[in-house]
């Protein structure tokens, strides 16, 4: 009860955020720049082309979605890293604190209306998509849920991870930390170039950190000119119980870290 | 019956940055402390004396590095505490989307108090801290002193046995300084146990009990306020109508004589203070106030300060 009323709270005071307003119209920023293909599909159509239209509008809404999708992963390390350090910053932590509420209520709430504000975005986006690919007619294949789900179950992975380390430094450390974290498989593959030798040690590093990232494949599934290859029940069943545990356990560690945290704002 | 807050050699250090290095900065040192139930304890010291330090101990904000503490048999910090001690911060930040009603409700039912409760106790808050006209307004538009009004409503909504109180006036105008005054008098009528810290000398001497005197980090003295104003040994009379051979006649027995607008002032020692009254009374003045001299908790503090020896130098 007194997770969800944090929580709730939590959600409000981040939805008034100046800089996800900013966000937000980045993102209508981008997506009135659709416009001009969709412009262009009608065009194409009553041009006599339905397949060349079909192909480009398919072209430009996965290209939207994977956007959105990053989008959504980047607002989550970015929330991750600032809402607790933020309340500590501020001072508003001190007299919700001083109720009787435990330190791990208090995580725990934060990290809820967090996810809440980041399902709330993510719904949004969805529904701008269903709303324009049902306009033109555009089947809607079963594995875009999954492509969904993934872009979830990913931006909360990362955002369990900022939130570990922010529960224990400041916003901007744990964004780096969060960044340098997840950046670590692609430096792999950029090292390899120079010493492949550095770049297997690395990787192993990466997959050692992160065994299994890359059983959340978002971007296989948000797909509309093809469908993915099919794939068994225990491959997905893998990357969700995987991304779960993710989250778990950097709540964990972060209730952990945060259970001796000075809550005085920094001098 | 045990105290309701007890202090056992707490002692704290920060580390703070000094040119490239990290030095420790000892904040708290073996302080030792009790508070009983039902008493005003007011904590006096200058500026970085260690009573904020204190505070946040208590309330779990940060870790001691030695000793401990207990408030109502609980470790310090602990939540279950909590739900009977209402604190209220010098630094007041509460969430700015919030209205008071909302911070109040929002508040309360962290602290278990149930709905019937909240909608009674909500409004009256509101009601005698005057912020009913702001009750709908978002905190974030909020001026100190309706922050400082936010902030004493927020420690008074669970009803606590215990309120810890950092600078409960600063921010306030005399109107609003008046009102904490009445409160917390009010509050020890109905048994409640306050500590608080402040600058206030004047104020600390009006509420409180026993005071307690830190410095760099040590409490130096603690003293009962009752027995403090008992040994005052001078006391200042303001007089109207005075005859002159009166005042001279005080003059003449050491007293001070200043004369303002129409009165007099007359600082004289205690032992001559009720000669005097039947004098003055017998030849045709009147008797407007009398106080101690000066604040008989000043003395108490600048006597203890001093004795602890200037700045720079370790505490004795």
């Amino acid at each position: 009860m007194k997770v969800w009323l944090i929580a709730l709270n939590t959600f409000h005071g981040l939805v008034r955020r100046r800089a996800l307003l900013a966000l937000i119209l980045l993102f209508l920023f981008v997506f009135s720049g659709a416009f001009a293909t969709l412009f262009l599909t009608a065009r194409l159509q009553r041009a006599g082309s339905p397949e060349q239209a079909r192909l480009l509008l398919a072209g430009e809404m996965e290209g939207l979605m994977v956007f959105y999708a990053v989008l959504t992963q980047i607002l989550a390390a970015i929330l991750a890293a600032v809402v607790v350090p933020e309340e500590i910053k501020s001072g508003t932590a001190i007299p919700t604190l001083g109720r009787a509420l435990s330190r791990s209520q208090f995580l725990l709430g934060q990290f809820l209306g967090m996810n809440l504000l980041l399902l709330g975005f993510l719904a949004l986006g969805t529904v701008a998509f269903i709303a324009v690919l049902a306009g033109y007619g555009v089947a809607l294949g079963s594995h875009l849920l999954f492509g969904l789900l993934y872009s979830f179950l990913r931006a909360l992975c990362i955002a369990a991870l900022a939130f570990l380390f922010s529960s224990r430094v400041t916003a901007v450390v744990a964004l780096f930390a969060a960044v340098f974290l997840l950046q670590l498989p692609e430096s792999a593959g950029l090292i390899s170039l120079f010493s492949i030798e550095w770049g297997e040690r690395l990787g192993r590093t990466s997959e050692y950190l992160l065994p299994a990232w890359s059983l959340l494949p978002f971007q296989s599934y948000l797909r509309l000119s093809q469908a993915p290859a099919s794939k068994g029940l225990e491959f997905y069943l893998v990357g969700i119980a995987h991304a779960v545990n993710y989250a778990l356990i950097c709540l964990l560690l972060s209730v952990w870290a945060f259970r001796r945290r000075s809550l005085l704002p920094p001098a | 019956m045990p105290p309701l807050l007890r202090f056992d050699d707490v002692s704290k250090t920060y580390r703070a940055w000094r040119g490239w290095r990290r030095q420790p900065v000892p904040a708290l040192d073996r302080l030792s402390l009790e508070v009983e139930r039902g008493e005003i304890f007011g904590f006096l010291g200058p500026n970085g004396a260690g009573k904020t330090t204190a505070l946040h101990l208590l309330m779990g904000f940060i870790f001691a590095d030695g000793g401990r503490g207990y408030a109502f048999d609980l470790p310090f910090g602990d939540s279950r505490a909590h739900r009977h001690i209402g604190f209220l911060p010098e630094n007041l930040a509460f969430y700015r989307h919030l209205t008071p009603v909302r911070l109040l409700r929002f508040f309360g039912r962290l602290n278990d108090v149930s709905p019937a409760d909240l909608n009674r106790r909500v409004p009256d808050l509101l009601d005698r801290l005057k912020l009913t006209e702001a009750a709908h307004r978002r905190i974030g538009g909020f001026s100190r002193g309706m922050l400082q009004r936010v902030g004493l409503a927020q420690v008074l909504i669970h009803d606590p046995d215990l309120l810890v109180l950092d600078e409960p006036t600063s921010g306030l105008d005399p109107l609003g300084r008046r009102l904490v005054r009445q409160l917390l008098l009010e509050l020890k009528e109905r048994g409640k146990t306050v500590f608080l810290s402040s600058h206030l000398l004047s104020e600390i001497e009006l509420v409180c009990d026993r005071v307690g005197v830190m410095d760099r980090g040590r409490l130096l003295r603690t003293g009962s306020v009752s027995a403090l104003l008992e040994g005052s040994t001078r006391v200042e009379l303001t007089v109207r109508g005075a005859a002159p051979a009166w005042l001279e006649r005080m003059r003449g027995q050491g007293a001070e004589v200043s004369a303002r607008a129409h009165l007099h002032q007359v600082v004289l020692d205690r032992p001559q203070l009720r000669p005097a009254v039947e004098q003055l009374w017998l030849e045709g003045g009147e008797l407007l106030s009398v106080i101690p001299a000066r604040s008989t908790v000043e003395d108490f503090f600048i006597e203890a300060v001093a004795e602890a020896g200037p700045p720079g130098e370790k505490v004795q």
